[in-house]
């Protein structure tokens, strides 16, 4: 009998699930009738998710304590679980929105490629060593590239796709660079191990350790590393948009957490002062730039850059609680980020072109439950209270508090004051009309088109989550707390 | 249990009628009907309610975030109960005028307005510091676009600077409320502690007196009240910058008796110059509004003073005078409201004349302003004298100033009553007759129970701490468990 | 009123006082559609506020040192010694101001006059017996604090016997009829004004009653008189009643007779009781009181007496047709018969108090008010003849001017300034009123303005500034993300070697 490796299925089962999802939709690209397919395709990513998100579920389940797999290469616990039912239930609501956005041409490719980058991110978050940490970066990435640029007859999403393919491969060649490093000092590549083999002192090790951040903070859309962020967003479809702001933020977070915590918690000293500074500079620059924005993508972009600031925080906390309330303030912010590109979505099929603030104008009263949802996820990301937002920045603060930083809790806090300026303004921009209609404003003539109700699905399942992280707190909290508990922290 | 459902009524009042497409008379209906409704709650409410005894009333509390030591924890005191109580009464007597005049999309108003009255009886309820920070932003939520959309010319101006300035004061406290919740380990306002931070105080200090407002932060005053709808202007002199005195006397004073000494005289010396300037302004503000606004302020700036007297008479009259301050200046801006309406404008230049004929506008407003400048033996004089006997003793400097603010008031309020009915002037814009039934419904439950505690003030200054003693029930607080 | 009387405790007092300041100012702006008459209304609560304020000031010390507002907890602590002189000197310092508001005293007298744009009958109410009489009320009332402050107290007798003269003055120029009855009040309360400030706090109330009764009597005579003209009021435009209003002619007379201290009238009996005080205090006060109180005994028959004959007598000077005045003859018996029994009184009333045969009066209130200074019955009728040769000199003197058909005042600088009140009003004007306007306009537009409009603008202009820098930083060339990554990963490496 050849003796066959244990492999844990389960453990594997929700990667295994969007890959699965993502061949039977490929194939499904080439061997589907064209008037079938949309449909067909977006059956079987829909039921890929779902079942990855029960699989993931049922992991979490079961994972009491983290068990390091493949040989070092991924841990099997309730933090990737976690992380995982997130990234799945973010693909979902992206491939509801998806559906009704007019895509002609490579509409397989579209959704086969979202689920296998969504696949990448699920095993992303479970990785435990540089190798297959880099692998699956680069797979999702890679992915991410091509799906930026699968609008084809536009010059902005080629434009979008090819700065991500070169920038971000700019990026990733760094984080390589640091992998290698920290490689040569250590001889190890698990994280574990790593934290075992260091030499706290090593010149080598700690600039490997600078690149790693550095490609990471890159991925997260941190400053000063944030620059490709605006123009790829705003570039991209915004499906496609929603998913980035979405999905690959929480898989980036969960990682920088992971590794940081895991394979260099001696060197805590250093890197957390450093991700500080890169939330204050996120937090500075994405406020400040984002106030001037016209058009919606770009200022939700700059948006979500200053969210990895607020994000940051949670991990320069070093603390379980920092860990908790990364987790925790990671679900509302997903269900109001994507929810916020998917009204936008909404109005930019019912325009035809890229949505600015002024063509938001009046959306609140011609498209009462668009205008609510909007009005919701707004105020979650600015963090006023009856949203999850806020208990998220709660939580975060009360976190960088408690580990005796409370300069960054006054930074947060004039941080958001700032945000609070675009906020309003898109939320302003909706409900009140401030004069005439400017010339050469064209409305979309011969009527709407028909309500997307898949779409208003995945609105009001942004607006429950949101509002629900409110009030449903605690449950929400402990599940976070049992995830966190995983790190060794 | 009471507590919940005078939160819960109007906020589900606001549901229904948003969710609900009925047309606009039965929107306005089930508005003041639920408006009413939580009236009558709150009279029953006070009938039961064991105004000697030294436990919160009414309480309920549940777990909410736990890991944080965050719970739902509402209870209400005497003193809170009188505030809830202006809140239901100003906010049934905003959604009648509101009714009564007519507004369009209607759903969405009233459901904002609603919306409104509940977060603020929730604040007015909170016994957890972090609700009461919830439902203080809250509040912002509906002011914002109630102002922003169905306000005058200026009105987004006016309700992104009242948002702004609101918000730069929120967020100081935001800070503080973090602070000082994680190092006492929970936020409920009765287990925790005191602190002698001065940084952690003054977030909260500069939060409060942005919401009064006090100088230096009344920048967003004139245009919010100007620009709103009077009946959201009425909510908002008349209630929302209580919120303002809530805080202070149930959360600055108990938790932070330190800070509260060492800063006390920069309190009062704000809160006198308030006074003064405020009085000063109104004395020559060329419209109604104007006039009530900055009356308000001044108003708001003796309350200051009483409240940072720290001592028995001070506090009473603080919220003697928060209640009856609320009803005259929510009355006067139904009043200007009616006058912009039937005359067309609400600027003085072109009013004038307007007792003649008109009795019943003429009684109203002369009672008003008679109220505005705290003739004695009117409840307003009765917190005055108060608030400045309390403050007396903390300098007689600052009684001084309140006893010029006292012919201060009497010039501005007569000023005020002769430009709108006596002077006449050439071009008044619109002729119309004298208040009928419907507006004379609004303005005079107003006006009798101001009348009430005018011959019974003590009906608010004795139930308003337990044994009525206010200076030593927020002492025993400080203690905590 | 009622209330202010009947309070015992000084709290309700300050109540009943605001709430008479209040009637006062609706009644005075009955006529509401005279710009005139809305303005004296606000002058006159504006004072009254003002004596308001500084009551309650006064008051606030009483709280803060006494403990408590009752009447008799607080004149204990006044006469027993507790409180220091400072706080009893602050405290009837306060009343005083009060009272002095309230009573149109000098220097917050201005409103009197100009209260005359009401109805005659308030006049006759408000503005003669009850309203302005309330501080000689209040005086007497809180005795024991003014005793243990007797510097205030003679400070009230001063003022008084300033008011009493500078009225008298100003009356000898006025052309009105109800301003010189105006004034004549005035000049009447500074005499109980005096009376209370040297402690005869009997004869002060005494003469209260009285001149009640007198004054009222020429209000309402007045009143008749200038419904006779329609109005007018101004008695240059009058004259030579006494034959077409005979019976208002003998009321007013008996009311002149009164005021000028003429006996048997009531003013006699009372006006001199305190002048007879005056002179038994003695001393170098007593002296300058009781001069000045002969001085004003010599002004008020002087101008009482002008006026009467100018209204009165001599030939009408009223050009009118027939059809214009209300009906020949005397006024209705609604106003005749109130006149009739004013006038019984201002005879009878003066009865009360005759020296040294029967003072049922003074008796009556001495329990209460204990007075300071009882002169002697030889006094009382000493000064009494001396008072009486002064009025009729008085009278005299305005018979002479009148028949000479001549001003008792010559046109020069005195009338000048006697015309304007001695610029009292003109003064506050710049004192008070214009400064205050000037403030808050100025307020307004250099300071409230700036903040308003512009205090968030800047604010708003530097974030949008800082976005715009930031904005032009996003180059959207690929080599310059390129650079800043790089740049960036550099410093962090850096940053981190060194740190290590």
């Amino acid at each position: 009998m050849i003796q066959t490796p244990h492999v844990d299925w389960l453990a594997l089962s929700p990667t295994l699930a969007l890959l699965g999802a993502a061949a039977i939709a490929l194939l499904g690209a080439v061997t589907v009738p064209r008037p079938a397919l949309r449909a067909f395709s977006v059956a079987v990513t829909a039921v890929g998710f779902v079942v990855s998100a029960v699989f993931a579920a049922i992991l979490f389940d079961r994972s009491p304590d983290p068990t390091i797999l493949l040989s070092e290469g991924m841990t099997r616990d309730q933090l990737g679980a976690l992380a995982a039912i997130i990234l799945a239930l973010i693909g979902l609501v992206v491939v509801l929105v998806s559906w009704g956005d007019g895509r002609k041409d490579h509409v397989g490719e579209y959704y086969a490629l979202l689920t296998a980058s969504a696949a990448g991110m699920v095993f992303f978050v479970s990785a435990s060593s540089l190798m297959t940490m880099f692998l699956s970066l680069e797979w999702f990435s890679i992915s991410l590239y091509v799906l930026c640029a699968l609008d084809t007859h536009r010059r902005e999403s080629l434009e979008a796709g090819l700065k991500y393919l070169i920038i971000g491969s700019f990026g990733s060649g760094v984080l390589l660079f640091g992998c290698a490093l920290v490689y040569g000092s250590t001889g190890e590549l698990g994280f574990s191990a790593i934290k075992e083999a260091t030499g706290a002192d090593d010149p080598l090790f700690v600039t490997g350790m600078a690149m790693i951040l550095a490609g990471l903070a890159f991925k997260v859309s941190a400053a000063p590393f944030h620059m490709w962020t605006p123009d790829v967003y705003q570039g991209a479809p915004t499906s496609v948009t929603a998913f980035m702001a979405g999905a690959t933020k929480v898989a980036a977070l969960v990682l920088t957490l992971r590794i940081l915590v895991t394979a260099f918690p001696e060197q805590a000293e250093i890197w957390s002062i450093a991700v500080a500074v890169l939330a204050v500079a996120s937090l500075a620059i994405g406020n400040l730039a984002a106030i001037a924005q016209r058009d919606v993508k770009r200022m939700l972009a700059y948006s979500s850059v200053s969210h990895a600031g607020f994000l940051l925080i949670a991990i320069a906390a070093n603390s379980d609680d920092g860990a908790t309330s990364l987790l925790y303030y990671l679900i509302p912010y997903a269900a109001a980020t994507v929810g916020a590109f998917a009204v936008v979505a909404s109005r930019e099929r019912e325009l035809g072109r890229p949505v600015s603030l002024a063509s938001l104008e009046g959306l609140g009263w011609e498209r009462p439950f668009l205008g609510v949802g909007m009005w919701v996820f707004m105020l979650s990301l600015a963090g006023f209270p009856l949203t999850g937002g806020f208990l998220g920045k709660l939580f975060v603060f009360s976190a960088i508090y408690e580990a005796g930083w409370w300069w960054l809790v006054v930074i947060g806090v004039l941080a958001t004051a700032l945000s609070l300026a675009y906020y309003l303004n898109i939320v302003r921009a909706l409900y009140m009309r401030q004069g005439e209609v400017s010339p050469g404003t064209v409305v979309a003539a011969g009527g709407s088109p028909p309500r997307d109700l898949l779409l208003d699905a995945a609105v009001a399942a942004g607006i429950v989550v949101t509002i629900g992280s409110f009030f449903f707190v605690q449950p929400l909290v402990d599940l976070a707390r049992d995830a966190a508990a995983s790190l060794p922290l | 249990m009471l507590t919940t459902l005078l939160i819960v009524v109007p906020l589900a009042a606001a549901l229904l009628v948003w969710i609900l497409p009925l047309s606009a008379e039965s929107t306005a209906g089930l508005a003041l009907l639920g408006a009413l409704a939580e009236v009558g709650l709150w009279a029953g409410g006070a009938r039961n309610f064991d105004f000697s005894s030294q436990e919160q009333q009414y309480s309920a509390s549940r777990e909410w975030f736990s890991d944080l030591g965050i719970s739902y924890s509402v209870g209400l005191y005497g003193f809170q109960y009188w505030l809830v109580g202006l809140t239901v009464v100003v906010g049934a007597a905003a959604i009648g005028y509101a009714m009564w005049v007519g507004r369009d999309r209607p759903r969405a108003y009233y459901g904002l307005v609603l919306f409104l009255v509940g977060s603020l009886v929730g604040v007015f309820a909170s016994q957890d510091l972090l609700l009461f920070y919830v439902f203080f932003e809250a509040m912002l939520i509906p002011i914002y676009v109630l102002v922003g959309v169905w306000g005058g010319p200026r009105r987004v101006k006016a309700t992104l600077t009242f948002v702004l300035y609101t918000m730069f004061g929120s967020l100081l406290m935001l800070a503080s409320i973090i602070a000082f919740g994680i190092s006492q380990g929970t936020f409920e306002l009765a287990d925790l502690g005191t602190s002698s931070n001065d940084w952690i105080f003054l977030g909260f200090l500069v939060a409060f007196f942005v919401k009064a407002p006090l100088l230096p932060f009344h920048g967003w005053l004139r245009l919010s009240y100007t620009e709103a709808t009077p009946e959201v202007a009425a909510i908002l002199s008349g209630v929302v910058s209580k919120a303002a005195v809530f805080g202070l006397v149930w959360i600055v004073l108990p938790h932070f008796p330190g800070p509260v000494d060492d800063l006390r005289g920069l309190a009062l010396v704000l809160a006198a110059a308030t006074l003064v300037y405020g009085s000063v302004l109104a004395f020559r503000q060329p419209d109604i509004r104007g006039v009530i606004a900055y009356s308000s302020m001044a108003q708001m700036g003796l309350i200051m003073l009483g409240i940072f007297s720290v001592n028995d008479l001070g506090l009473d009259g603080a919220i003697l005078h928060s209640v009856n301050h609320g009803l005259v200046s929510a009355g006067f801006f139904l009043v200007a409201g009616i006058i912009e309406t039937r005359f067309g404008s609400g600027e003085l230049a072109r009013l004038g004349g307007l007792a003649k004929g008109r009795p019943a506008l003429a009684s109203v407003v002369l009672i008003l302003g008679m109220f505005t400048l705290a003739v004695p033996g009117s409840t307003n004089f009765a917190g005055e004298f108060a608030i400045l006997s309390g403050v007396f003793q903390r300098g007689w400097g600052y009684a001084a100033v309140g006893a010029a603010a006292i012919v201060l008031a009497a010039m501005y309020a007569l000023r005020l009553i002769s430009a709108i009915l006596h002077d006449r002037r050439a071009s008044a814009t619109r002729e119309s007759g004298d208040l009928v039934g419907g507006e004379l419904a609004l303005v005079l439950p107003l006006v009798a129970i101001l009348a009430v505690l005018s011959a019974w003030p003590a009906l608010v200054t004795e139930r308003s701490f337990p044994l009525d003693q206010p200076t030593s029930f927020i002492a025993g607080q400080e203690q905590g468990p | 009123m009622l209330l202010l009387v009947e309070a015992g405790n000084l709290l309700l007092l300050l109540v009943g006082w605001g709430l008479v300041g209040l009637a006062s100012y609706l009644l005075i702006g009955f006529y509401h559609e005279r710009p005139s008459a809305i303005l004296a209304a606000k002058k006159a609560f504006i004072m009254n506020a003002i004596g308001d304020a500084v009551m309650a000031l006064a008051f606030f010390l009483t709280i803060a040192k006494v403990g408590s507002l009752d009447f008799s907890t607080v004149f204990d602590a006044a006469s027993s010694g507790v409180l220091s002189d400072t706080v009893v000197t602050l405290l009837a310092l306060g009343l005083l101001g009060g009272a002095v508001a309230k009573s149109a005293q000098i220097p917050l007298h201005t409103w009197l006059p100009d209260a005359m744009e009401g109805p005659t009958p308030v006049s006759a109410l408000i503005h003669a017996a009850t309203m302005v009489t309330a501080g000689v009320y209040l005086i007497c009332r809180t005795h024991p604090v003014f005793e243990a402050a007797p510097d205030i107290q003679h400070l009230a007798a001063l003022l008084g016997l300033a008011t009493l003269l500078v009225a008298g003055v100003v009356a000898l120029v006025q052309w009105d009829i109800k301003r010189v009855i105006a004034y004549s009040t005035m000049s009447q309360i500074g005499y109980m004004f005096l009376g209370a400030g040297i402690g005869a706090y009997g004869f002060a109330m005494f003469h209260l009653v009285t001149h009640a009764f007198f004054k009222a009597l020429l209000f309402l005579t007045a009143g008749i008189v200038i419904h006779r003209f329609s109005g007018e009021q101004d008695i240059r435009k009058m004259g030579g009643l006494r034959k077409e209003l005979p019976f208002t002619h003998a009321t007013f007379l008996i009311g002149t007779l009164a005021l000028v201290a003429i006996p048997p009238f009531a003013g006699f009996w009372s006006k001199d009781a305190i002048l007879a005080s005056a002179l038994a205090y003695g001393g170098a006060l007593g002296w300058i009181l009781y001069v000045g109180g002969l001085i004003g005994t010599l002004l008020t028959g002087l101008y009482a007496f002008r006026l009467y004959f100018y209204v009165f007598r001599g030939e009408p000077r009223h050009a009118e047709s027939e059809a214009e005045h209300h009906g020949a003859g005397e006024a209705p018996r609604s106003m005749t018969l109130p006149a009739l029994v004013l006038a019984i009184g201002s005879t009878v009333v003066g009865f009360l108090a005759i020296p040294g045969v029967w003072e049922p009066f003074e008796e009556w209130l001495e329990p209460v008010v204990e007075p300071l200074v009882t002169p002697s019955a030889t006094q009382e009728w000493l000064s009494s003849l001396v008072a009486v040769c002064f009025a009729s000199a008085g009278i005299y003197l305005a018979w002479r001017a009148f028949r000479a058909g001549r001003e008792l005042v010559r046109e020069g600088a005195i009338r000048d300034l006697l015309e304007h009140k001695l610029w009292f009003d003109e003064l506050y004007d710049a004192l008070f009123s214009r400064p205050a306007q000037a403030l808050a306009v100025r307020l307004r537009d250099d300071v409230e303005q700036p903040v308003v409009q512009r205090g968030l603008d800047e604010v708003a202009e530097g974030t949008l500034d800082a976005s715009a820098v930031l904005g032009r930083a996003q180059s959207g060339l690929l080599r310059t993300y390129a650079l800043a990554f790089a740049v960036s990963v550099s410093i962090l490496a850096l940053v981190f070697l060194v740190v290590r």
